[in-house]
């Protein structure tokens, strides 16, 4: 383990009942980091995420934060020691305002972080400041994603879990969740990020883990990733 | 005119307030924790006896007092009953809610009698808020105006704490979606304590306002806990607004609409007959709702998280034969036990007790048809008890004494009700299932009490007079159901036009034993017992029963192995409604008088706590629910084990412990409540699962030589 | 779409074992499904694919029946089924399977056959033999059920709880319960997911084994597995197909690259 090292998963073992998805997966992010990782849908990305975010809790192996186990620590206090899941579906809740989503993770989450206060939040995502009064229900794919994003900050993350951020997005709302992304990155949020867009983790991520039927399969930093032609295809393409 | 107007809205918006502070709790603790709490009723009851604690040494200035005290004592009781009863749960069924909080319904009710007794009591008032106020040119009760601003203030004052405070936006956000509270790191697990007592302190509230203004009965609870859950139905579960709203509404609706006959008003007759429907309007609006709009009125949608099933795999550590051998040992018992009537036993054990036992035997089983083998939980099964019950009654007064004939026209009429109940209820599931089910059994015990009323002078007189040949003089006298007084004194015949036999007088003399007419009875309600269970046994291992069994297991799959689940679950409720029919019949010929008693919806909740006592899912576990049942109703009332007891302490020099032990003879339901609180909470597969559950401890030769079942419950839904 | 105006064309679609037209499938404004439009063959081995939340899933759904379409059209062997409820297309001869494995948990491995076997086999006795005749007394029903079991390999586990069986078998029971509906058209959702590469390649094989004879229809993530089987790729992306053909030419499809590894340019 690198000094460094904010979030470290050692050897687990993880499933769904007595479906085992993840076989063996290790993996490390440090601090200041976006590292994403790769992989066709069923790999078994999501359930690295949930392992970490104590949805599931490893059958083998551990998860770590700062040096500390949380392998069995339930999702709200894994969210406590500031590492927040940004859920694949957003779970914006509906029939809260904007506003109110963002108070209610403002009462959550860490608190010994000087997390983001919710007007920070609405200032920082331009586009939710003209709707912080509509109900969740009515915001656009782009907009539950930034909320979804905001709402992490507020509840006091220091380590971000970003499954699949751009999924179903319009390429123009793509691009301002990237520059989102990296502009939190450049004020010391680490990230951890899951993505089937390779485009996407080539211009964020420091470094890359390509997830095949529930192993890492390769490791590496973008630059070389981009160059991996044939691993590229192998696990990502459709070309045989 | 506008007096009594205005009077008329008065009385409806205090009751209507009443039914909102109740909802209200009820939906928002449905909607956070989906805990379906049927003791809320008892805790609103608690409430106006708190209050009369009170108020009785400190007078009518007390009243204030009580309205800030009682709530909050009741609030903390509702935090302790959320800890240690309802916590446990929250991984299993929602059903399992209501089986619990039925059972606390039993224990709490039981302790108000204990404590307070049975005799109603009125709570006095300040001065202040007593009599009359003038004003708009009439005379006002000072009570219901003051009530009504009172209500309103802790309705808006709760409105304000969920939109306005932080406790408020986590409990709305965990209505929506508890997970990702969750995630947002608030442990909303921590919240359900504070929601549950919230909820308890605004039913105390409730109960508070209702007793000021009439008397505090030990029955307060029981009386407004189902209008309240209609209305929580009616506005859509977990809906604040909803429960508010239908609170008010079906308030005003029942005192202001429908009740008044508005004589003052000359020539305004909204509907005549209106008044007369009375306790029936709200059922009926819910029934409507719900086909119309199974979601309710403000509901939104929701997923009903089916956590564990609700039904323990079924195994056994007996092998087909030892399970053969053993029934028809306790069949070839049964037989014999008129034999040993009068000598072994006392008589009343057999001509009472044994009969009651077979009967709800009967009963519990043709529950467990559909609750067990289709996942239906009706509750309001007592629908059929009370159509057989009152059938057979009414043909044997009126028809013929043929016991036979009544019989049949019973199952007929049972049969045909469950197919329409059936029809409409079963495109609902889950909770609304059993709540449109609970609907339909309130509808009928209210036409039982008002139908003689509506024939003697009544709209239905106005319309069968119409009819040429009918004269008013035969209906005045005419007798369908005996209104709240029941039919008394029929003769029943066992036997079809002049072949059968009166049991009346018989008796049958074999030596040293005497068959009188009960046991006779006896025998004859045993083996329609015993048919029944082979007939259902030899249903359910039939194709028809293996496509129950699958329902149960896993709806969606069998739809997709080309099965319609809709036709099955209606034909199997069709196929429980005749047993449940049946076994009202019997219940009818056995004591033979039939009151309202026998649609109570009370009876649906116990027949339910049989049926999981003994175990769902099983054929006999029923039986042995209903066996324990009363077995135990049997030892509390004798009073032994407790005389015994007390006896005990005292021998050993503990008198002083002895006295404290109440006397528990009158108060079985008690006892019974908590048996079954516990057995909730730690067997939820009931008495049978107990052999399965002590297999560890059992030496080799007794463990079953099968293959065994992984140990972990199967879990329901698809992913 | 209705007509191409080839009068070959349109015999062979008329005689096509699945054809949607035009389907389209709304959740609010979120058009999940939008105008598809495909033809399967009788005896076609079909793969859909595509990224997350194309909508392979939802289209299964509607092909299926368990969700109603918005727009469209489905027709099975000829005949159109899209108001028809899933019991009705699976009676028809629609078979399908479930992503995550969906046995009767609760009953025995027979018994979880027999359901199905007897779903197919309901004109051959009437209401009172179903409420009364014990399910042992079947012979054609039994004998059916021993000839699946035997055939899926699992007569030997016939009376355990399908509860008890290890994770493959459970798949096979799945496969079993559908192959015993008696189907035409089989849908499969995933049947490979969360299985090691060793019971992948079994449970193939077992597929290819058991349902020569029938139209398949796959949605499949292991893209070596789709190119080893289908005779024809169906590609999905946010809803709508943007490709169809054999595999060869899907896997040398620009498009589908694009799609497959980000359809956003940077």
């Amino acid at each position: 383990m690198s000094a460094d090292e904010v979030l470290g998963v050692e050897n687990v073992d993880a499933g769904y009942g007595e479906t085992t998805i993840l076989r063996d997966v290790s993996l490390s992010v440090e601090a200041g980091e976006i590292v994403s990782m790769v992989g066709r849908n069923g790999a078994g990305k999501t359930t690295t995420l949930r392992t970490i975010n104590g949805i599931l809790s490893p059958d083998s192996g551990r998860v770590t934060h700062r040096g500390d186990d949380i392998s069995n620590l339930d999702p709200a206090a894994t969210a406590k020691r500031g590492v927040s899941l940004v859920p694949e579906e957003r779970q914006i809740f509906p029939e809260l305002t904007v506003r109110e989503n963002l108070q209610l993770a403002a009462h959550g989450g860490a608190e010994d972080t000087d997390s983001m206060s919710v007007d920070e939040a609405i200032g920082q995502f331009s586009n939710l400041g003209e709707r912080t009064d509509n109900h969740g229900s009515s915001l656009s794919g782009g907009e539950q994603q930034m909320l979804a994003i905001a709402r992490a900050l507020v509840a006091g993350a220091d380590v971000l879990l970003l499954d699949e951020p751009t999924e179903g997005l319009a390429p123009q709302i793509v691009d301002d969740v990237v520059d989102i992304v990296r502009d939190l990155n450049d004020r010391g949020i680490t990230v951890l990020l899951v993505e089937q867009n390779v485009h996407v983790c080539l211009e964020l991520a420091d470094r890359n883990y390509i997830i095949d039927q529930g192993t890492v399969v390769w490791e590496g930093s973008s630059e070389r990733l981009r160059n991996e032609q044939e691993i590229l295809d192998r696990y990502l393409g459709v070309t045989v | 005119m506008v007096e009594a107007l205005v009077q008329q809205l008065l009385d409806g918006l205090t009751v209507g307030m009443v039914y909102a502070l109740l909802a209200s709790g009820l939906s928002v603790i449905f909607g956070v924790m989906n805990v379906i709490n049927f003791a809320h009723g008892e805790l609103f009851g608690l409430g106006a006896y708190f209050a009369l604690a009170v108020v009785s040494p400190l007078g009518g200035v007390g009243f204030y007092l009580a309205l800030l005290v009682a709530p909050l004592i009741v609030g903390g009781i509702g935090v302790l009953i959320e800890r240690f009863t309802v916590r446990p749960l929250y991984d299993r069924n929602p059903l399992y809610h209501i089986l619990l909080t039925f059972g606390l319904v039993l224990i709490i009710s039981d302790l108000v009698i204990l404590v307070w007794g049975p005799e109603p009591t009125s709570l006095s008032r300040p001065e202040f808020i007593t009599g009359t106020f003038d004003a708009l040119g009439g005379s006002f009760s000072r009570y219901a105006v003051f009530m009504i601003v009172f209500g309103s203030i802790v309705t808006a004052g709760v409105w304000a704490v969920l939109n306005y405070t932080r406790y408020g936006l986590i409990v709305r956000a965990g209505a929506q979606d508890r997970r990702m509270v969750r995630n947002l790191g608030i442990d909303i697990d921590q919240y359900y304590s504070l929601v549950f007592g919230a909820g308890a302190a605004l039913a105390a509230v409730a109960g508070i306002v209702i007793a000021g203004r009439g008397q505090v009965t030990p029955g307060l609870g029981s009386a407004f806990i189902i209008p309240a859950f209609v209305i929580v139905v009616l506005g859509g579960l977990g809906s604040f607004k909803g429960a508010v709203l239908g609170g008010i509404g079906v308030g005003v609706l029942q005192e202001s609409v429908i009740k008044p006959d508005f004589p003052a008003i000359d020539g305004f007759t909204l509907v005549p007959a209106l008044p007369q429907f009375d306790g029936m309007i709200i059922f009926i609006l819910m029934i409507g709702v719900l086909v119309l709009r199974p979601r309710g009125l403000f509901g939104s949608e929701f997923n009903e998280e089916s956590g564990q099933l609700l039904v323990g795999a079924d195994r056994s550590l007996l092998t087909d034969r030892q399970r053969q051998f053993l029934g028809v040992g306790t069949v070839g018992l049964l037989a014999l036990l008129p034999l040993a009537s009068g000598s072994l036993l006392e008589p009343s054990t057999v001509e009472f007790l044994m009969i009651r036992i077979l009967i709800w035997g009967l009963f519990a089983l043709s529950l467990d048809f559909i609750m067990g083998y289709a996942g239906l939980v009706s509750l309001g099964h007592v629908l059929f008890w009370g159509l057989g019950s009152y059938t057979a009654g009414t043909v044997l007064t009126n028809a013929t004494e043929s016991v036979l004939v009544a019989a049949a026209v019973a199952l007929a009429v049972g049969t045909a009700v469950a197919y329409v109940v059936g029809y409409l209820s079963i495109r609902v599931s889950g909770v609304y299932f059993a709540m449109i089910t609970l609907g339909f059994a309130e509808l009928y015990h209210n036409l039982v009490i008002d139908i003689d009323g509506w024939i003697q002078d009544g709209w239905l007189h106005t319309v069968l007079t119409a009819v040429p040949g009918v004269d008013s003089a035969m209906l005045v006298d005419f007798e369908l159901t005996g209104g709240s007084e029941g039919l008394f004194g029929f003769s029943t015949f066992y036997g079809v036009g002049d072949i059968g036999v009166h049991l009346d007088g018989i008796a049958v003399y074999l030596g040293p034993v005497t068959l009188t007419d009960r046991l006779l009875l006896y025998y004859i309600i045993l083996s329609v017992l015993v048919g029944s269970f082979f007939i259902l046994r030899r249903i359910l291992n039939a194709p028809f029963g293996a496509v129950l069994k699958g329902i149960r297991e896993n709806e969606t799959r069998v739809q997709f192995l080309g099965y319609d689940p809709t036709v099955y679950k209606r034909r199997a409720f069709v196929i429980s409604g005749m047993f449940a029919t049946l076994a009202g019949v019997l219940s009818a010929l056995s004591n033979p008088f039939v009151s309202p008693g026998a649609a109570e919806w009370l009876k649906s909740g116990e027949v339910i706590i049989m049926v999981v006592l003994g175990g769902l899912g099983t054929l006999f576990g029923p039986l042995i629910g209903a066996f324990v049942f009363f077995g135990l109703e049997e030892i509390i009332q004798d009073g032994v084990v407790f005389d015994s007891l007390r006896g005990l302490l005292t021998l050993v020099g503990l008198s002083g412990v002895a006295d404290t032990i109440p006397d528990f003879t009158r108060r079985w339901r008690l006892v019974l409540g908590t048996v079954f609180v516990l057995f909730v909470l730690f067997l939820p597969s009931g008495l049978v699962s107990v052999p399965a559950k002590l297999e560890p401890y059992l030496p080799d030769r007794f463990r079953p030589t099968r293959a065994t079942p992984a140990e972990q419950p199967t879990a329901r839904g698809d992913d | 779409m209705a007509t191409t105006g080839d009068p070959a064309a349109d015999a062979r679609e008329s005689t096509a074992m699945l054809r949607t037209e035009g389907l389209v499938k709304r959740f609010g404004s979120f058009t999940a499904i939008d105008e598809v439009s495909l033809t399967v063959e009788r005896g076609e081995f079909r793969s859909i694919i595509g990224p997350n939340g194309a909508g392979k899933t939802t289209l299964f759904n509607l092909i299926s029946g368990a969700l109603d379409a918005t727009e469209g059209a489905v027709y099975f062997n000829g005949e159109e089924v899209t108001d028809r409820p899933p019991e009705k297309r699976i009676q028809l001869g629609m078979g399908r399977s479930f992503q995550i494995s969906n046995v009767l948990d609760g009953l025995s491995v027979r018994e979880n056959v027999r359901l199905a076997v007897q779903a197919t086999r309901r004109d051959s006795y009437g209401l009172l033999e179903s409420l009364f005749r014990p399910t042992d007394r079947y012979d054609e029903i039994n004998e059916a059920v021993d000839r699946i079991l035997e055939q899926v390999g699992l007569a030997a586990v016939a009376e355990e709880t399908a509860a008890a069986l290890p994770y493959g078998d459970k798949r096979r029971l799945e496969i079993g319960a559908v192959l015993a509906t008696d189907p035409e058209l089989v849908l499969f959702d995933e049947p490979t997911a969360g299985m090691s590469p060793e019971q992948t390649q079994e449970t193939v094989d077992l597929i290819r084994d058991v349902l020569a004879e029938q139209s398949l229809v796959l949605v499949e993530h292991d893209i070596e597995l789709v190119m080893e089987l289908s005779d024809s790729i169906t590609v999905l992306n946010r809803g709508e197909v943007i490709a169809e053909g054999s595999p060869e030419a899907i896997a040398n499809d620009p498009e589908v690259q694009d799609a497959y590894i980000g359809g956003a340019e940077l």
